[in-house]
């Protein structure tokens, strides 16, 4: 059953075979794109008619390449500037509950630590609805009451990042008290009997030891960020980010190009997975 | 000497549970004070309090004839080591004693010439760039009491820092830390649960217990006349009967053991004997000495601390004997019947 | 807990309340602004407007006519139950395929593999969803990939019908949510002492009594925050169920969705969207209550 208990013959080879195809099934629809992304073919399906890059480079009108397709490309660079900010605010503010939860005593705690919580058990799309009705409604208060018409409250490019920002910070926050808990608190009284303020003390002892979790923390609130879409459907304006751009093609106007652009996601994700798997390899040595 | 620490009638409670109660004392400059008790006996809190770590419930905390009340740690002139040390793992050597010189703003040359002096004081010059991780215990233990003292506090408050040493290192650092307080001239207060470590190098020592202290004094006035049975039980060795009554000047133990002793206090409880207030075959005619006979159990052999685990012959009392370090004893055997003496100053009753 | 583990709980826990309010605002302060404005106040405006109606004047009135309309048209509340049932079913599935996998990399094989196993789990996750769920329809697709080959080696003739159906739509919703049942699984596991297993079996049990008397019940925090995260997860999901998903396949997001961005009916839309939210917290409350377990276990 387990390592130190032997099993018969056909017990282990039957239980490697339900997890051979377990693992099948998690990597087939990633190669099946990948594959066709090189298909000499203008449509996304087999048979295999020769490899090409055509889906990259191209820039005909018959065969528009990723990187010759400048709609496809401006919504790369919203997704990544969007994913940026997005991972910047989360981990500022994430950190900053983090700290707040762990070590601050203060009259409605629990309500507040609930409250920051619920991002977790709050569906996206429901997130998403939420935070338009209100910036809407804020809007239009301030339109009937000033005259002015700001664009942060309606669906624009700063409205999506705040909707992913109001979850984002939750995951944050939640990383780094984990490793929060397993700071000793002595390092900290002992900074502020060495005369540390506590501010100070945070600062230079707390921080420090929370970095590898606030940088993990950041890199998890960019990849929420890069990929969501059940929030930002709803808060999205002329700006697009990456999925909702490639979302709308899927319903309405499908090219290889769409593996292209999958393919590059994997494959910066895998190497990226690869990288962080050799470094914590080595470092476990 | 002037007092540089006073304690005022010192209570903490946390809710219903009472951890310091109505504690007093004071604390010489440049003494060395320790606080005996076993954990959980509010020792700990009392440091917490006299750093500001801790608000206290009641009384007052006076360091150099001014009140602490609600002045905030970083304010306070003491400086902790702290139990485990709590040496800052991101910063090198250097770094973490320089830690609270910058917090004080203080020029770098300044720094760095008190930080070099600490260092060669402790004998870790050269170990400035090594990572606190990667020292010894010895030399951690070290590195966080410079990181204090370069502080130039008017008190040291120490947390039980040797406790996470082992055996032989500990003995060692005690010396070391005693040696080095002379040296330095700084007050230290000491927190610990092992009476040898108070014992050694204290000038005063308090026994903690439940909250409250049980007696103040030098080790050798603790040692040698406690005043209360918790005392008697808690530091050193000691033989422990119940006494179940007196007749005149007799004692007599729950176990039918009775035993002189003259001049003694009206309705004792119980009595303490030390293992090496015992004198095995006494010689005839000495006074105030009170001999009974006693059967050997078993010999713990233990080095220069061996003792025999006895009987009281007729009783079923048992009773510790430390054996004297010669080879006068060593023919003994199990079974075997003596003569034991005891001078009547030695068998203390509360 | 000890009278002196309990004072320790306490000292930890208790600070000198005058010198450190300054740091307390300073944190509490954007806290409080991220969990008013974008929390508190979001979801108490989607509250209000589900029970506003615009009359005829053009002015914003109470009313129960969002909720009374979800009553009344039968495809609203079939999808809304249908919803649920299915989320409910794929958290289940999601852990029946799962849970053997989970065993198997932390207690079967050794650590230095398994690390390697992991990364494979991992790298869907982080791909993102919409990248996996486009994978699922050109492999499902009646041209996709899988009829292509069932073709080419003679199995069928014509190509079996499996995209744009509850099958297609299922897959799609376990493959984005299963793994965030196989982490939490995992880490409890982990946690399991191999010795427990071998007592077990030293005392006679075979693999089944160890599984269901030692290793379900020992997993049972991990199992139930999964199952949390992967319910929700999947009642507001919106990819599978409009990409993979077919004309009958509908999904209670969907209608939200399309009363926010297609009729425009954004009263109605909240009043759907604020029903969703109450069908998740309540069975995620359900949950939590019967297995005793916290909210915040459920994140870490």
């Amino acid at each position: 059953m387990i390592r130190s208990l032997p099993n018969t013959t056909a017990y282990t080879i039957t239980y490697r075979i339900y997890v051979g195809l377990f693992f099948l099934f998690l990597v087939i629809p990633l190669i099946a794109i990948s594959v066709l992304a090189f298909n000499d073919s203008n449509y996304i399906a087999l048979p295999w008619n020769g490899f090409t890059l055509d889906w990259f480079f191209s820039a005909t009108d018959e065969r528009e390449g990723l990187f010759a397709d400048s709609n496809l490309l401006e919504s790369i660079n919203t997704s990544l500037t969007t994913a940026l900010i997005v991972a910047t605010m989360s981990t500022v503010i994430g950190t900053i509950a983090a700290l707040l939860f762990e070590e601050e005593q203060f009259r409605l705690k629990g309500l507040l630590y609930f409250l920051a919580l619920t991002p977790l058990v709050i569906p996206g799309v429901i997130l998403g609805i939420s935070i338009l009705l209100s910036s809407t409604y804020a809007g239009n208060l301030i339109e009937k009451n000033f005259g002015v018409d700001i664009e942060l409250f309606r669906p624009s490019y700063w409205l999506v990042i705040f909707g992913q920002f109001s979850f984002g910070a939750t995951y944050v926050m939640l990383l780094v008290a984990a490793r929060l808990k397993k700071f000793d608190r002595s390092l900290e009284e002992a900074a502020l009997s060495l005369k540390a303020t506590r501010v100070q003390a945070i600062w230079y002892i707390t921080i420090p030891f929370l970095r590898p979790a606030i940088i993990g923390a950041f890199i998890v609130a960019f990849l929420l960020s890069f990929s969501n879409i059940n929030t930002t459907i709803f808060l999205v304006g002329s700006d697009p980010t990456l999925p909702i751009d490639l979302y709308s093609r899927i319903r309405f106007s499908s090219t290889p190009v769409l593996n292209a652009i999958s393919f590059l996601i994997v494959l910066i994700i895998t190497l990226f997975a690869l990288v962080n798997f050799f470094i914590k390899r080595k470092s476990d040595d | 000497m002037s007092n540089i620490l006073e304690i005022k009638n010192l209570t903490k409670k946390f809710g219903d549970f009472t951890a310091v109660e109505d504690v007093n004392f004071s604390v010489k400059d440049g003494g060395f004070f320790s606080i005996l008790g076993s954990s959980g006996c509010g020792k700990s809190t009392l440091l917490r309090i006299i750093a500001g770590f801790e608000p206290e419930t009641e009384g007052e905390v006076i360091i150099r004839g001014e009140s602490m009340k609600g002045v905030p740690p970083e304010k306070r002139p003491v400086n902790i080591v702290f139990q485990h040390l709590a040496l800052f793992p991101m910063m090198n050597v250097r770094e973490n004693v320089a830690f609270g010189l910058k917090r004080l703003k203080l020029s770098n040359t300044e720094i760095d010439s008190r930080v070099n002096e600490m260092l060669s004081r402790v004998g870790l010059e050269g170990y400035e760039k090594k990572d606190v991780t990667a020292l010894s215990g010895g030399q951690k233990q070290r590195v966080a009491i410079a990181r204090s003292l370069v502080m130039k506090p008017s008190i040291l408050l120490l947390d039980e820092p040797l406790g996470a040493l082992d055996r032989k290192l500990r003995e060692h650092m005690k010396v070391e830390l005693k040696l080095l307080q002379r040296e330095i001239g700084t007050t230290f207060i000491y927190i610990t649960h092992d009476q040898s470590e108070a014992l050694v190098m204290s000038d005063e020592i308090a026994v903690m217990h439940e909250g409250r202290f049980e007696q103040i004094d030098t080790p050798r006035n603790l040692y040698k006349n406690p005043k209360t049975a918790f005392v008697a039980g808690f530091v050193g060795d000691s033989n422990r009967f119940e006494l179940s009554r007196t007749e005149g000047d007799t004692l007599i133990t729950n176990k039918g053991w009775s035993i002189n002793k003259k001049s003694s206090m009206a309705e004792p409880k119980v009595l303490y004997i030390r293992p090496e207030a015992l004198i095995i075959n006494p010689s005839e005619g000495l006074t105030d000495v009170e001999t009974f006979g006693i059967t050997i159990k078993t010999i713990l052999f233990d080095g220069s601390n061996t003792k025999l685990a006895t009987t009281v012959t007729g009783t079923t009392e048992e009773l510790l004997i430390s054996l004297p370090q010669n080879a006068e004893f060593d023919g003994l055997s199990e079974g075997q019947t003596l003569q034991v003496g005891v001078h009547i100053n030695d068998l203390k009753c509360y | 807990m000890s009278q002196n583990a309990k004072l320790q709980n306490t000292l930890q826990t208790t600070k000198p309340k005058n010198s450190f309010n300054v740091t307390l605002y300073l944190l509490i302060i954007p806290v409080l602004l991220w969990l008013v404005l974008l929390i508190v106040l979001p979801h108490l405006d989607l509250l209000v407007s589900s029970f506003e109606i615009e009359n005829d004047d053009g002015e914003m009135v109470f009313s129960l006519a969002n909720y009374i309309a979800f009553f009344k048209e039968e495809i609203y509340w079939l999808t809304f139950v249908k919803t649920a049932a299915y989320a409910i079913g794929v958290t289940a599935l999601a852990f029946i395929i799962t849970f053997p996998v989970a065993f198997y990399l932390t207690k079967v094989i050794s650590k230095k593999n398994a690390a390697f196993f992991i990364l494979l789990l991992l790298i869907p996750l982080w791909v993102g969803e919409l990248v996996t769920v486009y994978g699922w329809m050109v492999l499902l697709g009646d041209h996709g990939i899988i009829n292509h080959f069932l073709m080419a080696i003679g199995i069928v003739d014509e190509p079996i019908n499996m995209l744009y159906t509850d099958f297609s739509m299922i897959i799609g919703l376990l493959y984005m949510s299963m793994l965030f049942m196989v982490v939490p699984v995992m880490s409890t596991l982990e946690s399991l002492d191999d010795s427990l297993i071998e007592a077990a079996s030293d005392l006679g049990a075979s693999k089944w009594t160890i599984f269901r008397t030692i290793i379900i019940p020992y997993s049972m925090p991990g199992i139930v925050s999964g199952a949390i995260i992967v319910f929700m997860l999947v009642i507001g999901d919106y990819l599978a169920p409009n990409i993979l998903g077919g004309k009958s396949s509908l999904w209670f997001t969907e209608q939200i969705y399309n009363k926010f961005l297609t009729t425009f009916n954004w009263n109605e839309g909240a009043a759907f969207g604020f029903l969703l939210l109450m069908l998740s917290s309540g069975i995620i409350w359900l949950a939590l209550k019967f297995s005793g377990q916290k909210l915040d276990r459920v994140g870490s």
